[in-house]
């Protein structure tokens, strides 16, 4: 676990084994300081890079989740609601076009 | 279970033999297999019956699941009526495509006494399906073309719905053949949507799209509907679409890879679509995948011992014997030694390391000298270091002592046990026997195999992989899979995995 920390590839692990590694990591800052011993440098920079890219990750799979919710939704618009908006988009084409026409 | 048979003498082919053989990726050519099924449809029908059985749950090479039941159907020596059942029930479990192929493959050998058996198994395929409406639909929506032939080829009659959509390709309103045609026209957002929630396959989808499909929620929506196999052969398309840079389609990739990490069936080609990717991250990623899948493939266990020969003009024995140590410290927990020898032998412990970094260390490995594939062995006796399993990957020529099945003998004796022994064959291309004769000179033994004689004569088992002078390393998880710590535990899985049988098949 120590050298999967001091030599962690974000390309080559995934959230479980990310969130193993932080666990880890910060069991290790505070083992450190339990002992009143300086914590090497390396143990808190790894820790920094891993949380950032499991806030990133995280960021990647709300935004992932709410495209697959906005197009299960469009799925369901009715032909009413679909006829609107091709109205509105047809009145607004029709005011540019008006626009360009003064 | 049925009364055993009893496995062939050595005149007639070996269960190990079998297996092996059909281990083997043919690329499309189902004759390929006939040779050797014919024989053991002749000579050992209830283990091909078995191991027919057993290559459905654990062989990673379609072909062999579609060419296997129709040469045991071809060549079978008398009716066994449930050996006939279970060759029959496993055509059924293919999917209407490579049924196709099957039936086609069936024709062109010729199935004495099976083809009314054939024609009916086909009518219970197609009626199971037409009675589930779900699952009907499913099916044509993927393989509309092929559930025609089978109908035709076959003259039966289509039920109503099925005469509709796959006879005459009408799309009724509500089901999911109108929306595919419809994808098209819709907004992409809509088309997204329908893709997930009307389960389109990937392929049929990304058809149906055609230019569209670049568009960020369609590629996400794609994602989704991949298959383990589509995701990994698709990555350098999937990465020419953005999926490394958008948020969202990086976040679907990763969830694909963590589905296909639990995949068995594209082992093979991750490796392969990892080499055709430039990107290193992805690239990366794709490793990682392939490791974790041959963790999940599983079957080898113990410690091992892999024998590379390095001698003149043996660079495919040392490439081919890193991929095979990589591949066994994959897939075991115990140890793996991986040592390479000319007339001296160099060891390197390998265990828990990946293909890669096998191959950093081992880069300075290069081919020259003669062949004693013993020392290699005596290095292990010399350190006292137990194994399980011994691959030696050589050419077998081997001409200066010790020889291995001396040094073999002697380390029987010392930890009590004979491991088993396997042979990954190397042959010498034309050019590279040229380059040989030119550096060596014609030398006694020159192109003539010595170590399968010399074990056979000290009474010595040794099973050998044919890898040929051109190797296929796709086809190395394969072979390496069927290796065994017990001599005949890979004979006693096949034998234990039941018969199939129609009606299970349709329960």
């Amino acid at each position: 676990m120590l050298q999967e920390l001091k030599n962690v590839n974000l390309d080559r692990v995934d959230e479980e084994q990310m969130v193993a590694l932080v666990t880890f990591g910060e069991q290790l800052a505070k083992s450190y300081s339990d002992l009143d011993l300086v914590a090497p440098e390396w143990v808190e920079e790894k820790l920094k890079v891993l949380k950032r890219e499991l806030a990133a990750r995280q960021r990647d799979n709300l935004e992932k989740a709410l495209k697959e919710v906005q197009a299960r939704r469009e799925t369901l618009r009715t032909a009413e609601e679909k006829r609107n908006d091709l109205d509105a988009q047809a009145a607004k084409l029709q005011e540019r076009l008006a626009a360009l026409t003064k | 279970m049925r009364k055993s048979v009893p496995a062939p003498t050595e005149a007639g082919l070996t269960r190990n033999q079998m297996v092996q053989e059909l281990a083997r990726s043919t690329h499309g050519k189902l004759e390929a297999y006939v040779p050797t099924a014919t024989r053991a449809a002749a000579e050992d029908p209830e283990f091909l019956g078995h191991l027919i059985a057993w290559n459905e749950k654990n062989g990673q090479v379609r072909d062999s699941k579609v060419a296997l039941p129709v040469v045991y159907l071809a060549k079978r020596k008398e009716d066994d009526a449930e050996l006939l059942d279970n060759a029959l029930a496993h055509m059924a479990l293919l999917d209407p495509r490579n049924l196709v192929r099957s039936i086609h493959f069936a024709h062109d050998l010729k199935t004495p006494g099976a083809g009314l058996k054939i024609r009916r198994m086909v009518e219970r395929y197609l009626r199971a399906r037409e009675a589930n409406w779900a699952w009907w639909e499913r099916t044509a929506v993927q393989h509309r073309g092929s559930l025609k032939t089978l109908y035709a080829m076959n003259h039966i009659k289509p039920n109503a719905m099925a005469d509709l959509i796959v006879m005459k390709g009408k799309k009724p309103t509500g089901t999911v053949f109108e929306a595919i045609s419809q994808l098209k026209t819709m907004s992409p957002l809509e088309a997204a949507g329908t893709i997930i929630t009307r389960k389109i396959p990937f392929l049929i989808a990304l058809g149906a799209l055609g230019e569209k499909a670049k568009d960020e929620n369609l590629v996400l929506a794609l994602i989704e509907r991949m298959t383990p196999t589509e995701l990994v052969t698709n990555t350098k398309m999937l990465e020419r679409m953005g999926v490394k840079d958008k948020p969202a389609l990086r976040s679907a990739f990763e969830e694909g890879l963590k589905r296909a990490a639990a995949s068995k069936k594209a082992t093979l080609k991750t490796t392969r679509a990892a080499e055709s990717i430039d990107d290193e991250k992805l690239k990366a990623k794709l490793e990682v995948l392939q490791e974790k899948q041959l963790e999940t493939m599983g079957g080898v266990e113990g410690n091992w011992l892999v024998l590379g020969d390095k001698s003149g003009s043996m660079e495919s024995c040392i490439e081919t014997a890193r991929h095979i140590a990589g591949l066994l410290a994959k897939m075991v927990k115990g140890q793996v030694h991986l040592v390479f020898f000319d007339v001296t032998p160099t060891y390197y412990p390998v265990t828990g390391k990946t293909y890669d970094e096998i191959k950093k260390t081992t880069a300075r490995v290069g081919a020259n000298g003669a062949t004693s594939i013993g020392c290699g062995l005596m290095s292990m006796l010399d350190r006292g270091i137990e194994v399980d399993g011994i691959a030696i990957v050589s050419d077998a020529e081997e001409n200066t002592n010790p020889l291995f099945s001396k040094t073999y003998k002697l380390y029987s004796e010392r930890f009590g046990k004979q491991v088993p022994v396997y042979l990954y064959k190397v042959g010498h291309s034309p050019a590279a026997l040229q380059q040989m004769r030119s550096v060596y000179g014609l030398y006694a033994n020159m192109g003539v195999d010595t170590l399968t004689p010399s074990m056979a004569a000290d009474g010595f088992d040794m099973q050998t992989f044919q890898l040929g002078d051109d190797v296929d390393y796709y086809s190395l998880p394969n072979l390496v899979k069927t290796m065994r710590t017990q001599r005949y535990g890979l004979s006693d899985e096949v034998m234990a995995t039941p018969l199939l049988t129609l009606d299970a098949v349709f329960a």
